[in-house]
Parts: C-alpha cells; sequence; structure tokens
C-alpha cells in the first residue's frame, strides 16, 4: 500500500498496471482500459467508460420529439439507421401511430444496409487488431459503396438521418433499386473472396478459435444481445422473436454459433456469425425490393407531437443488438425521460469476467470481437 | 590477398610519396572509404527505396493509388519523409534514460550497416572478405537485440518495455532455426565464407543449393526465409512493435530521425536477409541463365521510371519555367496513363535489354544489377506477406519456433550431413 497525494495505491510485487486508452490504436474510438498484468499475462482489464458521454438521453429531455430525431444517430453512428428506426418506433407506439407498409419497407431497407456497413466495420476491425491491415481496407471500400447508397437515400454519408416519427423522409430516389441490386451483386463476390481473404485464415483461426469463449448461461446472465449473443449459441433475434416493421414477410436465418473451429461462444463465431449475418441482410435486401409496395412513405402525425401521458419501451434489432429506447411521455411536447439500452454496454461488462489469465494482445481480438463502439457505450 | 590489399598495393605503387605512410593507415583509409560509399550509395538508397516499393506494394494490395506525387511515380518520396523526419523536433519523454535512449537508434543501425561488411556484391564488390562470414552475421545482425532492449527500457513506456522484451525473447529464439538453417549451404560448400558459398554455386541454375541434396536445402530454405522474417521483425511476427497491441512497440516514444533510423534498419537488415537468402540458396552474384529473368524485372522497372521521369519533367520544368510554385504543380500532377501498347513496348524492350545484359553477364556492374534484382524478388515477397497475414501470439510464436522449426532445421541438416557424408550430393538436375 502506498499513499500519493489522497490517493491510496494498491501495488502488488509482480502486477503491472497499464493504462490502455483513451488514445490507442485499437480501441475503436475512446475506450479505456486499466488493465492489470503480470508481463503480457493479464490479470484484469476494467473498462473505463464515459469518455464519449454527451447526455443524449438528457438532450432526448430536453428538445421535442421531433428535434430529438437528429440526436438518435449519434448514438450508435456506425449503424445509425437502427437507431432513428428504434425511437420513431417508441414514440409511434406513443402515439398510435400507423406507419405505412412502403415506409416499414424503406426502414427496412435501410436498416439492413446500415447493419451491412455496420458489420463491414466489425469484421474489418477485428483482423487489423490481430495485425492484417489489409481486410480493414477492402471491408472499409465495400463500406464506401454502402454509404454512397445511403447518401442516395438521404444525403449523408455519416450522420444519416432518414427514419421520421410516422414514416421516412424521403422516397427512394429514381433507379436506386438497380443501384443496390447490381451493389448486392458484386457485393456478395466480394464476402467469399473475403472469407479467402482473412475468414479461413489459419493464423487468424488461431488467433481467435477457443479464445474466450463465453457459454450461454454467461451469455444471458451478462446481458449480452445481437450478435455476441447468438454466437453463444442463443437464438434470440428481435427481428423473429419479437417481430416489427415488415420482417414477419421477410424470409431469412438467423445464425448462430456453433463454436465450429473450437469451443462455443469463442472470438472466432462472434467474428463468423457477423459474415453470415452480412449475407442475410443481403437475402432481406433482395426480398425488399421485390416486395416493396406503392403508396404514401408518411402516417398521420401531428405537427407538434404530443403523446398522451404513459410511457413505452420498444427495441429493434441493431447491429449491435437490441437497441432499445424507454420513453415517458407526461403530455407535453417534450419527453419527460429517455432510457437507451445499447448493446455495447453489455459488452463492455463482460470484458472484465473474460479478460482474467488471457494475453495482452488475446485482450485486443477479445474487445473487437465483441464489436464495441464507443459512442454507443456512453451515449 | 582481398581486394583491399590489391587496391592500397596499386595505390602505394603510384606514387614513392605514399610509401613513406604506413600500409596500416592505407588500408583503414579505404576500409572506411569503401565502407562509407557501400553506405552512402547503396544500402542507404536501398533502404529508402524499399519503403516507397513497400508502400506502392501495399497500395496495390490494399486497392489504392500510393504514393505518386513526389518524383516520377513517387519514387523520391523516400527523399521527403527522409527530410521531413530530419526536420522534426527530436523529442524525449520525461523520466526517460538520456544516454541509452540517444544511443539506442544508433545501435541497431549499426547492427544491420555492419552486416553489409562481408555481404558479396560481386566477385570484387565485397568489403571484407572474411573467412567467417555467416558466423560473423549471425553475431553482427544480434546488434539489433541490444539497440531493441535499450530502446524499450530507456523509454520509460511500459508498452516500449513489452516490446523490447517480446523483441528479444523472439529474435533470440529464432537465432537458432535460423543458423540451423544457414548450417545447411555451410555443410554443402564447406567454408562459412560467403564467397565460398557463391564459388560453390558458379555455373547456373543446377548448382543452386536450394536443389542439393534434394529436399534438405530446400526445406532449409523455408525454415530460413520464416526466421528471417521473424529476426527483422516483419509480419507475421511483428509483435515487438506491434501497431495494435503495443501502440507501436519498442519506438513508441521515438520520433523524428531517431525513428526514422529504427525503420532504415528495418529495411536495410530486409534486405539483408534476403541478399543471404540469394547467396546461401540461391546461387548469389553468380551470373547464370536464370538471371535473364530477373534482369528483365529490373530493366523493366527501370525503363517504366524512365518513361515517366520523362513525362514527369515534360510536365513539371514547363510550369517551373513559368514561375509556378512546384508545390501547386505537384498537386495538380496528372501522371501519364500507360495503354497496353506502352506496357507491351516496355515489356519487349525489358526482355531484349535483358538478352543485352546476358552477353555481358561477367561485368561487374551487370553481376551488381542482378544480384540487386534477385534480392528485392525475395523483398517483395516479405512485403507482400506482411499485408496479407495476420500476427501471431507470443505462445504461438514460440510454439512454431521451438516445436516446429528447429526439429525440422536439424531433420534438413541432418538429411544434408548424411547425404554428403555417404552418397556424395548431386543436384536435383
Amino acid at each position: 500500500m502506498m499513499n500519493i497525494g489522497t490517493a491510496q495505491i494498491q501495488f502488488s510485487d509482480d502486477e503491472m498496471e497499464i493504462n490502455m486508452g483513451p488514445q490507442h490504436p485499437s480501441t475503436h474510438g475512446v475506450l479505456r482500459f486499466r488493465t492489470f498484468t503480470d508481463g503480457e499475462l493479464v490479470r484484469k482489464a476494467i473498462p473505463e467508460i464515459g469518455y464519449l458521454h454527451r447526455a443524449i438521453e438528457k438532450i432526448g429531455e430536453m428538445v421535442d420529439y421531433n428535434g430529438f430525431m437528429p440526436y438518435t444517430d449519434r448514438v450508435d453512428y456506425v449503424a445509425a439507421m437502427t437507431a432513428n428506426h428504434g425511437y420513431a418506433r417508441t414514440v409511434e407506439k406513443l402515439l398510435g401511430t400507423e406507419v405505412p407498409a412502403r415506409a416499414q419497407y424503406l426502414r427496412v431497407i435501410a436498416d439492413e444496409l446500415c447493419r451491412i456497413a455496420s458489420h463491414l466495420i466489425a469484421v474489418g476491425t477485428f483482423p487489423m487488431d490481430i495485425g492484417a491491415v489489409t481486410p480493414f481496407i477492402h471491408a472499409l471500400r465495400e463500406r464506401e459503396k454502402v454509404n454512397t447508397l445511403i447518401e442516395a437515400l438521404c444525403g449523408a454519408r455519416l450522420t444519416y438521418n432518414y427514419v421520421r416519427i410516422g414514416g421516412v423522409a424521403f422516397d427512394l430516389p429514381a433507379g436506386y433499386q438497380t443501384q443496390v441490386l447490381s451493389f448486392l451483386e458484386s457485393f456478395e463476390k466480394f464476402i467469399d473472396e473475403y472469407d479467402r481473404l482473412i475468414s479461413f485464415n489459419q493464423i487468424f483461426i488461431g488467433r481467435t478459435a477457443n479464445l474466450c469463449p463465453i457459454s450461454k448461461e454467461q451469455a444471458i446472465a451478462y446481458g449480452l444481445v445481437g450478435p455476441n449473443l447468438r454466437a453463444s449459441g442463443v437464438n434470440w433475434d428481435l427481428r423473429k422473436n419479437i417481430p416489427y416493421a415488415v420482417y414477419p414477410e421477410l424470409e431469412f436465418n438467423v445464425p448462430l454459433g456453433t463454436g465450429e473451429r473450437g469451443q462455443l461462444g469463442d472470438c472466432y463465431d462472434r467474428y463468423i456469425i457477423r459474415i453470415r449475418e452480412i449475407r442475410e441482410s443481403v437475402k432481406i435486401l433482395r426480398q425488399c425490393f421485390d416486395k416493396i409496395p406503392e403508396g404514401p412513405i408518411m402516417g398521420k402525425v401531428p405537427k407538434n407531437i404530443k403523446p398522451p401521458a404513459g410511457e413505452a419501451y420498444t427495441a429493434v434489432e441493431a447491429a449491435r443488438g437490441e437497441l432499445g429506447y424507454f420513453v415517458v411521455s407526461d403530455g407535453t411536447a417534450k419527453a419527460y425521460r429517455v432510457k437507451i439500452r445499447t448493446g455495447s454496454f453489455a459488452s463492455m461488462a463482460i470484458i472484465e469476467s473474460l479478460s482474467n489469465g488471457i494475453l495482452l494482445a488475446d485482450l485486443i481480438a477479445l474487445i473487437a470481437s465483441l464489436d464495441v463502439v464507443a459512442p454507443e457505450v456512453d451515449r | 590477398m582481398s581486394s583491399i590489399e590489391l587496391a592500397a598495393n596499386k595505390i602505394v605503387s603510384l606514387n614513392p610519396l605514399f610509401q613513406e605512410i604506413p600500409i596500416e593507415f592505407i588500408y583503414l583509409g579505404l576500409m572506411l572509404l569503401s565502407a562509407s560509399l557501400l553506405l552512402g550509395l547503396l544500402i542507404a538508397p536501398i533502404a529508402g527505396f524499399s519503403t516507397y516499393i513497400e508502400r506502392r506494394i501495399a497500395g496495390r494490395i490494399q486497392s489504392r493509388i500510393g504514393c505518386n506525387r513526389v518524383g516520377p511515380e513517387g519514387v523520391l518520396q523516400f527523399l521527403a519523409d527522409g527530410i521531413k523526419l530530419l526536420l522534426k523536433e527530436d523529442n524525449m519523454p520525461k523520466g526517460a534514460d538520456a544516454p541509452l535512449f540517444k544511443l539506442a537508434p544508433f545501435l541497431v543501425v549499426m547492427g544491420a550497416f555492419m552486416s553489409f561488411a562481408c555481404v558479396p556484391f560481386g566477385k570484387y564488390l565485397v568489403v571484407a572478405n572474411i573467412n567467417v562470414g555467416i558466423l560473423y552475421l549471425i553475431s553482427i545482425s544480434s546488434f539489433a537485440v541490444v539497440g531493441i532492449l535499450l530502446a524499450g527500457w530507456s523509454s520509460n513506456n511500459k508498452w516500449s518495455l513489452l516490446g523490447a522484451m517480446r523483441s528479444a525473447a523472439q529474435i533470440v529464439s529464432y537465432e537458432i532455426p535460423l543458423g540451423l538453417a544457414l548450417m545447411v549451404p555451410v555443410l554443402l560448400s564447406g567454408s562459412l565464407g560467403l564467397q565460398d558459398l557463391n564459388t560453390a554455386q558458379a555455373g547456373g541454375m543446377r548448382n543452386w543449393f536450394i536443389f542439393a541434396a534434394f529436399p534438405g536445402p530446400f526445406i532449409a530454405f523455408f525454415v530460413y526465409f520464416i526466421s528471417a522474417l521473424a529476426e527483422v521483425n516483419r509480419t507475421p511476427f511483428d509483435l515487438p512493435e506491434a501497431e495494435s497491441e503495443l501502440v507501436s512497440g519498442y519506438n513508441t516514444e521515438y520520433s523524428g530521425i531517431r525513428w526514422g533510423m529504427f525503420f532504415v534498419a528495418e529495411y536495410a537488415n530486409m534486405f539483408l536477409v534476403s541478399a543471404i537468402s540469394v547467396t546461401a540458396f540461391f546461387g548469389g552474384w553468380q551470373p547464370s541463365r536464370s538471371n535473364i529473368v530477373v534482369s528483365t524485372m529490373a530493366l523493366f522497372f527501370t525503363f517504366l521510371i524512365l518513361v515517366k521521369t520523362v513525362d514527369y519533367l515534360s510536365k513539371v520544368i514547363p510550369g517551373l519555367l513559368q514561375g509556378k510554385k512546384l508545390f501547386s504543380l505537384l498537386s495538380n500532377f496528372r501522371p501519364m496513363r500507360m495503354n497496353k501498347v506502352g506496357w507491351i513496348a516496355i515489356l519487349c524492350a525489358s526482355i531484349a535489354g535483358a538478352g543485352v545484359l546476358q552477353l555481358f553477364a561477367d561485368f561487374w556492374p551487370v553481376i551488381l544489377i542482378t544480384f540487386i534484382a534477385k534480392c528485392y524478388f525475395f523483398m517483395f515477397i516479405i512485403m507482400w506477406i506482411r499485408w496479407v497475414l495476420p500476427r501471431y501470439r507470443v505462445d504461438q510464436l514460440m510454439d512454431l519456433c521451438w516445436k516446429k522449426l528447429i526439429p525440422i532445421g536439424f531433420a534438413c541438416l541432418l538429411w544434408t550431413a548424411f547425404l554428403s557424408l555417404f552418397g556424395g550430393w548431386s543436384g536435383l538436375f
């Protein structure tokens, strides 16, 4: 025990405390881990959050319902449309608004494009954290194409904001269907190429298989959601289990982790499940363009939204799992309380318990495999 | 009699005045001259040029362009980088061990450059033709470990220290398979001298050691190459400077030209291990008919750069004469697009040129060019590997070394020794 100023710091003889982040090449934004190591062996990595805290929930209580819409895409800027969608659904539930079918399809198209964009970041940064730089750049090249598609849809490449309470902002631009379908064609070839480049690379499998497996029980206990949960073999996808929008009309599979290269729920499972979800998203997009009906894109929503007093919680299946909004209305133009439940927050929590006894290099692989996005943790 | 002695004798015979000077001083002067010529004119440009090539290759692999602004197709980028690094502030962290911190990059560079003293670039193009060349190389290249350890320790940074410890463990371990693999050609040539390796492989491809006593040296080459990748800290063994794990490893706290020195040393070392691969397994500088391939490659590149230079100058010089700023000219520069006819013309010219070079195969500049081109072939493979593969973990790295490479290296050595002892050895062909 040693006193420095007022703080008491416990030192162990063979323990080194390393500060990883907030500026560290592989912390994906500004994450910080207080890492206690014995040489390279990690004893404990304690996540320190809050570096990207922007008080988004509080802003939700300070501006009116429509005014909060542009803030929601900052909740998760890697896949912003799903964050829009979640908030819109909650307010619609409060209002009791019916959303027209065409708008529902457009939302799903936007969501799935965002899921592809987000998973491309996830499967791209994972190999980069393991030392292969090229897959990341190839993934980002494809992401740029997705961004172009999203730009055609809503006019922005990063802070896209498309979903509105009651519908969506714009209808499809001319020739959008052919644009997307031709992209999907080249994109499916890209996924095959990507698999050859990195997914089945022996060093990559050696680094990720059997690494930090999360059992079913553990995943549920820590409240993991989305691909991280499904990688542990739990069949839980909001698009299937609590269907919303037009997902019941679409056919797609929910890929589950099987531990094919190692144990169930290891880092490789978490990686490969995202590749498979990208393939499923491609399927969904194709069906959406087959089935999309004509019609209005906005439901009947009053100009000044004043939902009746009450509360509502809805969630969408975002790229990082269940993204839920809990909104309490007191009957005025501003929400009384907005609470956002994100997947990355739960993923951050499990890191500490998994980090005991792994190597420093594995810690980075673990963080990358959980696909933690810093703004989603802090909000 | 070594080439330096020959040259010294010649100088002494030129003028009676020189006979007054003790011959040792003339030796020393000649050695310093040849060493600085070697370093300044050959190794430093090779190391710098390699960074350019690496960036272009990385660009190709990652479906982007890479540097193409400074000079024709960006070949002078390394000069611009060097000047930038020289002008940068030389930062040192608080609490760093100043003398060691400053010394470390020099040790690393010294280790890399001193090794070149015994690398034969041609029959007479060798600074020190020592008869224990391989022993010298293996021992001198270990200087790098000392430098890296010092750098990591003196930086007063935990990431640097971790990088240094990794580096020490890695380089020391991989020296064993590296040494074992190099013993195979030594066994075949019967000498530790690098020039003797060359002599033993004279007379064309069939005499290359890689094909001798099949498959001993063939496998030994791969053992050597993998260990060499680890020795020079390249992917998949770039753990000491693993960017995503250790920020930048042992050189985290370095900036400016001190940082640059680590990288000059890295690229010089890459060239060194390529040169040793060529010398030990692929015939060294010995002229052979297969050289037509590498000289075509070298000429293709040279012609390409020549064409681009003409294009570059023809666009930049008129602008400069009109009084425009060089910076704006370069930022608006549109490099020439080569069409199919142009590519084919350059290819034909380089094949023809390679044929002509073959006629002068014993002329020393041709030998030098083909040797360097051969080395660059292996450099290319090292770079290719770097941009495609992920990194090993520490324990996997050690597994590979102790459980796989060392037994395989021993097996190759024993097999080759067995063949040399009983059957005599004959080539694959």
